[in-house]
């Protein structure tokens, strides 16, 4: 065979494997809805005491993973094309249990922010893999710096500074990776 | 036949996954769990017929398997990679690297 052959169709194959890849990385949907969910708790936390917050979470977060199952399962029959699901329903189920356990163990003290915010971090390590996502990754190693950080100083209003940095950063690259989607899928 | 002949990358070119609409297929359901009929048309450029031949021998080789099924009471055909399509891809594409690479070294040289 001719190598312009070879390069040509190395090409072709990377392309049709590249077009495939960047409609999969679509997660504008989970990282605006718990982007805007974590700053819609700044509020609650600075108004009311942490068990309001707890509600807030145990209520919000279940509901918000079952509202993004059902939007990758939407994007998935108009689209034609599926990532597996497991390794992402797994992640979402550990940082969901794992975060709502810490925050309710915490009772209010540094524990119940930052051990959350911790598990949030390493389970969005995680999606950035297996999205092979770098500003996911980015956001995931700004969150893990902000909980440890947070753990070490205690600062007053310790719960809002997390999710508000959480929360603007995913609704940031949501809205980001919203304009890609267009592009994309036009 | 020499020591060189003998490791030329294109002796170990698949003759089945080698062509464009069949390498497109598994380079898509690498990537992917699962892609279905009409995403594998469009993505490729290619025609009903064309993509159902091309998918017939993916199948027969068991490179791929097919998946019928009634979505909103349309009939879907998914189409996923077998891990023999998967290790079978791999190969193809690091062989094609490697003619390439040879290739341009041997230009440069």
């Amino acid at each position: 065979m001719q190598t312009s052959d070879a390069d040509r169709l190395l090409e072709l194959t990377h392309g049709a494997g590249r077009r495939t890849r960047s409609i999969l990385a679509a997660n504008s949907f989970p990282m605006i809805l718990f982007g805007v969910l974590a700053l819609a708790s700044a509020p609650v936390a600075e108004a009311w005491s942490w068990p309001a917050i707890a509600v807030l979470w145990i209520v919000g977060a279940p509901l918000a993973s079952v509202a993004t199952g059902l939007w990758y399962r939407s994007r998935e029959l108009e689209l034609g094309v599926a990532a597996n699901a497991r390794p992402f329903i797994a992640t979402a189920v550990c940082i969901v249990v794992g975060a709502t356990a810490l925050g309710i163990a915490g009772r209010g003290g540094v524990l119940s922010y930052a051990g959350p915010l911790f598990v949030i971090g390493l389970g969005y390590l995680i999606f950035a893999r297996l999205e092979r996502s770098v500003p996911v990754a980015g956001l995931a190693a700004c969150v893990l710096v902000i909980a440890i950080a947070l753990a070490l100083l205690r600062p007053s209003h310790g719960y809002t500074i997390g999710v508000v940095v959480f929360g603007v950063g995913s609704v940031l690259l949501g809205l980001i990776s919203l304009v890609r989607e267009r592009r994309i899928d036009v | 036949m020499s020591e060189e002949e003998s490791s030329h990358p294109a002796i170990e070119l698949d003759e089945t996954v080698h062509q464009r609409v069949r390498l497109g297929v598994l380079a898509i359901l690498v990537e992917a769990d699962r892609a279905n009929f009409t995403y594998l048309r469009e993505t490729l450029g290619v025609t009903d017929g064309n993509l159902s031949a091309h998918l017939n021998v993916l199948v027969n080789a068991g490179l791929v398997q097919l998946d019928k099924r009634f979505v909103e009471g349309r009939p879907r055909t998914w189409v996923r990679a077998t891990p023999k399509g998967r290790t079978t891809f791999r190969a193809e594409v690091d062989a094609l690297d490697r003619l390439v690479t040879r290739y341009r070294a041997k230009v440069q040289a």
